[in-house]
């Protein structure tokens, strides 16, 4: 029994004492992140080539965009890096939602990386609240020339007037089309240009063919540039109200309503967004919208399965139009002077003409710069593959940035919402959009 | 090592009853036992009970987990009570509960009466039975979501060699919830059938010899002999599959992400989605507030009804 005992709280010792270690080792490490700040601290220049300061860059997503975040941040350690005593380390957290969710807990814990990538339209939830800094002082000092950045890229930069982050891998909606498809219904393999022209072939699709002219699923980022095709926003100027129940919305939505009830357009609920790809692939549909980014790959599958693909603007009503998307990079808040300067270094160098160059030929994404199509590498996919100077076309006239109102994630649901109501299940376009845009406008205002 | 030395000096009142111990070393042998018990006690408070009262805590206030916390009383729960979105997940939720846990223990129930003989067929078809309940739900709802798909899925597809029109298994809002339920349900079949028929196999033989010798029926049977001796059993297995049905998350993430519609919105999901979605954490807070009452009440009736179990005999 003694032993029993003995035993018992000698066991229960090991265990309090592996616990108190387990307690060193986690302050351990809180020490030894914070590194570049020790450095920082004995006033060590960046130049210093025994002293590197270390910084961290979070991305989402894998495959391609992984690679060329990896890449990348190699040939910055490599090169300027190297140079300037700066090691970038990129690491994966998941899709933007996670890279999100992870920032908001590092921030609260209080060990944020240096650099991190941002999806666009949550700039100014986490500008607003002090996660991520104005860089405003870095563009002004190093005369950065911001100007050669598409318009339509920068507008989800900028928050109060000050910029928060540069773009990196942005895309645009772009529509698809199988040409073949649509040579065989006897129309012009080109695409529609027109709302009154996609309507014209999604039928003569569908009745010639006996297929879907159009498939796509609910899907809130398309469905702000068929707002900004009727010269409108989904939101008004101040974010204040939507336009949602507005005769434009009305009329967009009784448009493919009409199609739906045709039978010349399927649309898939928001949740069902995998449903696109299968009839595309089985040639179930002619067009399609998608993001810019997903040409490889769209190409890819037509050569498998044995037609030819173009690409489009996604047709105008009055005007052209669409929303830009993906994500920027941003500079975290309270770093040391030191990697504030390294950080900023890095985001310069990635966001240069060559780099950008580099991302959106390994990924498919824009090029973000302006003066990226006069890249030799550039002019010789275009020359290959023109349906990817479609994409930066339409980037260049039309495109617009998206909204920024802190609480638009739910707003966007109550848009799937609208969609799902109307267009999969046939409910009236007048007293749902009503219902709808009361719902939002009081997200909105609250 | 001083606590080492104290131990060794420490009496053993099992070993030695007339030893009658020093005023200290009662102290000692009170201690004893919460000295045990407290790295499971700080385990249990730093990731239990902490959360709890941080939950409740959190409940009264605004907070995007970025921004200054902003105190606001009573008002995430008034706004709870206002909010119709809210009402029709709790609405959700209990049809969701309530069609799972009766389905699944019907069913249950009915394949262990068909199994509870020990056959070899019996034991591989229990064996089988039982493989839903150790597969990841994950992976039963990709499986699941392609069963039910509207154009391509097997469902539809053998309807339609019947001659029924397809059904939009998860795409029509008046059906999305009804086919999560044939999800959950398919999944805890399994599981209550193994339950149910150990709790028949511990029905004692004699009390059916005397049913026979007094002829009664089988029916007669059933509902006086074995209903009311694994009742216990069904209650555990009823209040168990509550509890699991109300956390229900998975299968709503994977499938429907609460859609069309709000239709299969669950409370969990909706406050995973009102949290880290919508970065309303203290009226995230104040729902899973109202979750773990529902669960307490679970919980405590399931208490309650063990204590009955106990003195069943």
């Amino acid at each position: 029994m003694k032993s029993l005992v003995k035993k018992l709280m000698s066991t229960m010792l090991v265990t309090a004492m592996g616990v108190s270690l387990v307690g060193c080792g986690s302050s351990d490490t809180g020490n030894s992140t914070p590194t570049p700040s020790q450095s920082a601290d004995a006033g060590t220049p960046a130049t210093s080539s025994n002293d590197v300061v270390e910084i961290e860059f979070w991305y989402a997503w894998t495959d391609k965009i992984q690679e060329n975040n990896i890449n990348l941040a190699e040939q910055f350690n490599a090169t300027v890096g190297k140079e300037k005593g700066i090691k970038v380390t990129p690491v994966y957290q998941g899709t933007y939602d996670d890279v999100h969710q992870k920032l908001q807990a590092s921030f609260i814990a209080k060990q944020p990386p240096a650099l991190s990538i941002m999806e666009i339209a949550s700039t100014k939830l986490f500008a607003e609240n002090g996660i991520i800094q104005s860089i405003e002082p870095f563009i002004e000092r190093d005369n950065l020339d911001v100007d050669d950045f598409y318009d339509g890229l920068v507008e989800n930069c900028i928050v109060n007037g000050e910029y928060y982050g540069l773009p990196y891998l942005r895309s645009t909606p772009i529509l698809y089309v199988n040409s073949t498809l649509l040579e065989e219904a006897g129309l012009d393999p080109a695409g529609p240009q027109t709302w009154d022209e996609l309507a014209e072939f999604s039928r003569t699709i569908n009745s010639e063919l006996g297929i879907n002219g159009l498939t796509m699923y609910s899907y809130d980022w398309v469905f702000e540039s068929f707002f900004l095709q009727h010269g409108t926003s989904v939101l008004n100027a101040d974010e204040t109200a939507t336009n949602l129940n507005s005769e434009e919305g009305k009329e967009i939505f009784t448009f493919f309503q009409d199609l739906v009830n045709d039978g010349a357009v399927k649309v898939y609920a928001g949740a069902d967004s995998s449903k696109v790809m299968p009839d595309v692939m089985n040639q179930n549909t002619a067009m399609w919208f998608s993001s810019t980014g997903d040409l490889t790959n769209n190409l890819a599958v037509a050569a498998e399965n044995g037609f030819e693909i173009n690409t489009a603007f996604i047709p105008a009503a009055q005007t052209y139009g669409v929303p830009t998307g993906g994500g920027n990079i941003v500079m975290t808040k309270g770093l040391s002077p030191a990697e504030e300067e390294a950080a900023w270094e890095y985001m310069k160098w990635l966001t240069d003409t060559d780099q950008t160059v580099y991302a959106s030929i390994y990924t498919g994404y824009v090029t973000v710069r302006e003066s990226a199509i006069e890249d030799p590498q550039i002019q010789a996919l275009f020359d290959s593959t023109p349906q990817a100077q479609v994409a930066l076309n339409q980037l260049e006239d039309y495109g617009h940035g998206r909204p920024m109102h802190p609480r638009y994630a739910e707003v966007r649901k109550e848009f799937v919402n609208a969609m799902d109501a109307i267009w999969v299940n046939g409910g009236d376009v007048n007293t749902t959009l009503d219902e709808i845009a009361a719902k939002v406008n009081r997200i909105l205002t609250e | 090592m001083p606590q080492l030395d104290q131990i060794e000096a420490m009496p053993e009142p099992m070993a030695e009853p007339l030893n009658i111990p020093k005023a200290k070393s009662k102290i000692k042998d009170k201690m004893l036992p919460y000295l045990m018990i407290t790295p499971a006690m700080i385990i249990m408070a730093v990731f239990v009970i902490y959360p709890i009262f941080y939950m409740i805590y959190l409940s009264f206030f605004d907070w995007n987990m970025m921004s200054e916390m902003k105190y606001v009383g009573t008002r995430n729960y008034q706004r709870l009570i206002e909010d119709a979105d809210f009402r029709q997940v709790i609405g959700n939720t209990f049809k969701y509960v309530g069609w799972t846990v009766a389905l699944s223990v019907f069913f249950g129930l009915l394949s262990a009466l068909y199994l509870k003989a020990n056959t070899k067929i019996n034991t591989f078809l229990q064996g089988a039975m039982f493989i839903p309940h150790v597969v990841s739900l994950v992976s039963i709802s990709f499986i699941w979501m392609w069963l039910m798909e509207g154009q391509y899925g097997l469902l539809n597809y053998l309807l339609s060699v019947v001659g029924i029109d397809p059904i939009r298994w998860l795409e029509d809002p008046q059906i999305a919830l009804n086919s999560i339920i044939i999800i959950s349900v398919w999944k805890s079949i399994g599981y209550n059938t193994i339950i149910i028929i150990s709790a028949l196999h511990a029905v004692p033989e004699y009390l059916y010899q005397a049913a026979s010798l007094d002829k009664a029926s089988k029916i007669t049977t059933f509902f006086k002999i074995t209903l009311p001796m694994i009742s216990p059993s069904l209650f555990f297995l009823v209040l168990m599959n509550l509890i699991s049905a109300f956390k229900v998350f998975e299968p709503i993430n994977i499938i429907t992400k609460g859609g069309p519609m709000n239709s299969t919105n669950t409370l969990v999901h909706m406050i995973y989605e009102e949290g880290f979605q919508f970065y309303k954490i203290g009226y995230a807070s104040s729902m899973g507030v109202v979750l773990m009452v529902i669960l307490s009440i679970c919980t405590l009736v399931y208490f309650k009804m063990l204590s009955k179990r106990v003195h069943y005999r």
